[in-house]
């Protein structure tokens, strides 16, 4: 018998078109490790909802969730609470007490267990889980990912059957982001704890997930093992193939969708050395003709090239413009700059010098406070430096009439886009960045932001309705509205799954065409080479390397793309998957 | 010398001290007890905060300032005129006096609440009082973290909005006052969504399906009993000897009680009452220093 089973699930919101979910039959068996995926409101956290009574959404439902065989509704809400652990998106306010043990011990005070065996339950979560440095700290002192952390140590100190997990890592960084899927997996190894996740960083979970389920508009469409999930969303040509891990997206590309592909980087570099001969290293000067059709669409940055001839081209093509113009136009110049919170505090930018050319995207990684924030914060004048200077377009006094009739030099698109929004719907939003316009102008002017940033539909919707990738835009809007030339982006990326990040990149390519200059700061790698033209790295208050983005990544050997990874030592300079797919393609002909 | 030694005492005697700090301060307005309070107040804040406590002394001692100085404004009362204004209205010496004994009491009660807020966290509310009203305490302890939370965010608001132009520090008064109105309501819909989850996390982790129970990591004894019963102690005598000597009265004319024995007793009860919290660290500070010269 299965631990949780769906039986014909249908459910509706009230008043809403139509069903979130559309008879869902699904079965979880105990110790497996199911990952839930889809577009972006496809049910599946309606889904997930379904699994705890005193979570379930209001609205009709029928059909049936079973507990081992018994209709959920029949299982008492102490049993649930005990034997169902959920884990939500957002890591700050399911914590509910204010000290780290307080809060492990939550969960076990609320069933009524007996303090000395509770004691020895939190002692165990602390150790298990690392925690035991944190253990009397204020949660407030700690990290995104440590509070992420701390709720599933404090769910699983109930010692749950099974752990539901709704887009745990989305508001976390890469490498928190790792550390929280690395922690689940051991849980479900090392325990037996059954997982049922929603999660849209396929790369990392596609390759530790037993078996993937993919839900569509509220329906099950495909589900099997991860590498039969992939194939099969390849051969139907699924928006989510962009999503899947670098080794098995080039696989598909090259070979088309069969069965057994790559997951892993390890399994990715084994099949790729058997497909690239070691003599093929450097690359023929090929006048291949272009890969064909789909690889063309899926990797629009590959710029359709073929092979390395083409890319480093490409390169001397950039040196080239850059040799022709002299030196270009800087949008930001930051010569020894020193920033520290408080008199006392250390310093957290210890002498960056940063040049960001006029009219492209600058990308500026780095890890968990290394300055990333406190840069762009300096640049856009809302900290001040103790030491060095920010120079803008030139101009050292630019930023003391940042505001120039309404127009800003430099604008900000913070990390939580929502601290932006203060009104009910996007469209009051939007209009609030026009004071002093007539009521007709506004409303041009906000349709004409909203259409650009495709946002056009979403006008009077709640800014708290909208889904990661749609904020994102619609925050994006409203910060164009302000017509900075210099935008800076602190992590763009996050809470967006695949399909957004690529809209996004999208958008932000056509802005720099229309001369306004790009700075993101980001830990997403993946998302930096594909968007970038330039990159840096800033590491301990210091930036470390700054060169065009192709150079920046393939020179790299840790902290670059899983194309980069995959690919080192077996073709040189391939940054995205389009580009190790172009290179096989020049290799092996017949394919 | 942090606030940890006398924080790890038992939360019942920690809690008891400072209520009775207060009971005392707030009674006993006798010059020599109020200097006395005021004295170790400053002190304990000083050695649990250290150098950052300096800032908080600092405002502290404007605002005492300003209400004496104030004061007699608003007593016209008192028979020493220092001066007249608008026609005649006394600004009194009695009234200065009158202001100076409340300005200091007030400081000291405040002093006293940070350090407790130094030592009493919210987990050792939940402990004290947590059997008798689950609810209630529950209530506060989340409460108490969303004061610093929502304090965060609303930095965080302003800033991003600030850097847009939208901001509190930018354009007419009438402006600011919008955007300010504007970043509050943000605040707002922030902080109900915020709750909205944080009721789901609670519903979901089994809260309110029963009885529940505390995990408490608090014994009572050794230490704690000794201090226990020397502040019982100490706190009765200073009461009673608060209570007999009686209020000063400052109206029309200044009368100070007399400081006879019993009120002497009094005095020297509430003064080493006062020092425990000192003498408990100042305990550690030398055992420690003792320990280090043995290795």
């Amino acid at each position: 018998m299965a631990l949780l089973a769906f039986e014909d699930v249908t459910f509706r919101y009230p008043e809403a078109a139509r069903t979130a979910l559309d008879g869902v039959s699904l079965e979880v068996e105990a110790g497996e490790y199911l990952c839930l995926c889809g577009p972006s409101g496809c049910g599946k956290t309606t889904l997930l909802r379904q699994m705890k009574t005193a979570l379930q959404p209001a609205g009709e439902r029928s059909g049936r969730v079973l507990l081992d065989g018994r209709p959920l509704d029949h299982v008492p809400a102490r049993e649930q609470a005990a034997r169902i652990g959920f884990v939500m998106q957002n890591p700050d306010a399911q914590i509910v007490t204010d000290r780290v043990w307080s809060e492990l011990a939550f969960g076990l005070e609320n069933l009524g267990w007996e303090p000395s065996a509770m004691r020895l339950r939190v002692a165990e979560m602390a150790s298990y889980f690392g925690l035991e440095n944190w253990f009397e700290r204020d949660v407030a002192e700690l990290s995104g990912g440590q509070k992420q952390l701390l709720n599933l140590a404090a769910v699983m100190a109930m010692a749950p059957d099974v752990l539901v997990l709704d887009e745990p890592t989305a508001q976390l960084d890469p490498i928190a982001a790792t550390t929280f899927l690395e922690t689940v997996k051991r849980l479900n190894r090392d325990l037996g704890t059954t997982v049922v996740m929603v999660e849209h960083r396929l790369e990392e979970v596609f390759a530790v997930a037993d078996r993937v389920a993919v839900l569509e508009e509220g329906r099950v469409v495909t589900h099997g093992t991860p590498q039969e999930v992939a194939v099969a969303l390849y051969a139907a040509n699924s928006p989510l193939t962009c999503a899947l891990p670098t080794p098995t997206r080039v696989f598909c590309e090259v070979k088309g969708p069969t069965v057994p592909a790559p997951l892993t980087i390890q399994e990715g570099r084994t099949w790729l050395k058997n497909v690239i001969a070691t003599e093929a290293r450097t690359f023929p000067s090929s006048s291949r003709p272009e890969p064909e059709g789909r690889s063309g669409e899926i990797f629009p940055n590959s710029e359709n090239a073929s092979g390395v001839a083409k890319i480093s081209r490409l390169r001397a093509l950039r040196f080239a413009r850059d040799d022709e113009q002299g030196s270009p136009q800087l949008a930001v110049a930051i010569k020894n700059l020193w920033f520290r919170y408080g008199r006392t505090a250390p310093d957290v930018l210890r002498g960056v010098d940063l040049a960001v050319p006029e009219r492209g995207i600058f990308a500026l990684s780095g890890g968990n406070g290394a300055g990333k924030s406190t840069l762009l914060r300096c640049i856009c004048g809302v900290a001040g430096p103790h030491r060095g200077k920010v120079v803008l377009f030139g101009d050292a006094g630019s930023r003391k009439h940042a505001l120039d009739q309404g127009k800003r030099v430099v604008a900000l698109l913070p990390q939580e886009p929502l601290n932006l929004f203060a009104f009910d719907t996007v469209r009051a939003d939007l209009e609030e960045m026009l004071p002093h316009a007539s009521v007709q102008e506004r409303a041009v002017a906000v349709q004409a932001v909203a259409e650009r940033c495709g946002v056009a539909g979403l006008l009077n919707r709640h800014p708290y309705d909208l889904s990661g990738g749609e904020l994102q835009r619609a925050a994006l809007a409203k910060v164009l509205l302000a017509h900075p030339r210099l935008l800076l982006l602190d992590e763009p990326t996050k809470g967006l799954d695949a399909l957004a990040k690529r809209e996004f990149a999208a958008l932000l390519r056509q802005l720099t065409a229309e001369g306004v200059t790009v700075l993101l700061v980001s830990h997403d790698v993946e998302f930096c080479a594909r968007t970038a033209d330039q990159a840096a790295l800033l590491f301990n208050g210091e930036v470390v390397a700054s060169a065009p983005v192709r150079e920046f990544f393939a020179r790299n050997a840790f902290y670059t793309t899983a194309a980069s990874r995959m690919s080192r030592g077996i073709i040189d300079d391939a940054i995205t998957a389009g580009d190790i797919v172009a290179a096989c393609v020049a290799a092996e002909p017949e394919v | 010398m942090g606030p940890n030694a006398f924080g790890r005492l038992h939360p019942a005697v920690t809690f008891g001290f400072f209520a009775g700090a207060v009971v005392l301060a707030v009674l006993g307005n006798h010059p020599a007890f109020q200097v006395v309070g005021l004295v170790a107040a400053v002190a304990t804040y000083l050695a649990m905060r250290g150098r950052e406590g300096l800032s908080f002394l600092g405002g502290l001692l404007v605002l005492a300032v300003a209400l004496t100085l104030v004061n007699p404004f608003f007593i016209p009362q008192g028979s020493t005129v220092l001066f007249s204004y608008l026609g005649g209205r006394p600004y009194t010496l009695e009234g200065l006096l009158y202001g100076a004994s409340t300005a200091v009491m007030l400081a000291t009660v405040l002093l006293w609440f940070g350090c407790f807020n130094q030592v009493m966290t919210s987990e050792k509310l939940t402990f004290l009082f947590g059997k008798a009203a689950p609810a209630v305490t529950m209530v506060i302890t989340m409460v108490l973290r969303l004061v610093p939370l929502y304090q965060r965010k609303a930095r965080c608001i302003s800033d991003a909005r600030g850097a847009l132009g939208l901001s509190v520090r930018e354009g007419s008064a009438a402006q600011r006052v919008r955007s300010g109105a504007r970043d509050l309501s943000a605040l707002t819909t922030w902080g109900l969504e915020s709750a909205v989850i944080t009721a789901d996390s609670m519903a979901a982790r089994g809260f309110g399906t029963g009885r529940r129970t505390s995990f408490a990591r608090y014994r009572f004894a050794g230490e704690s009993a000794v201090v226990c019963a020397f502040l019982a102690v100490a706190f009765l005598l200073a009461l009673t000897g608060v209570l007999s000597l009686g209020t000063m009265i400052f109206l029309p004319t200044v009368q100070l009680p007399p400081l006879d024995a019993r009120g002497a007793l009094a005095l020297t009860a509430y003064a080493l009452f006062l020092c425990v919290p000192l003498a408990v660290m100042g305990k550690e500070a030398v055992q420690w220093r003792c320990s280090l010269s043995k290795m």
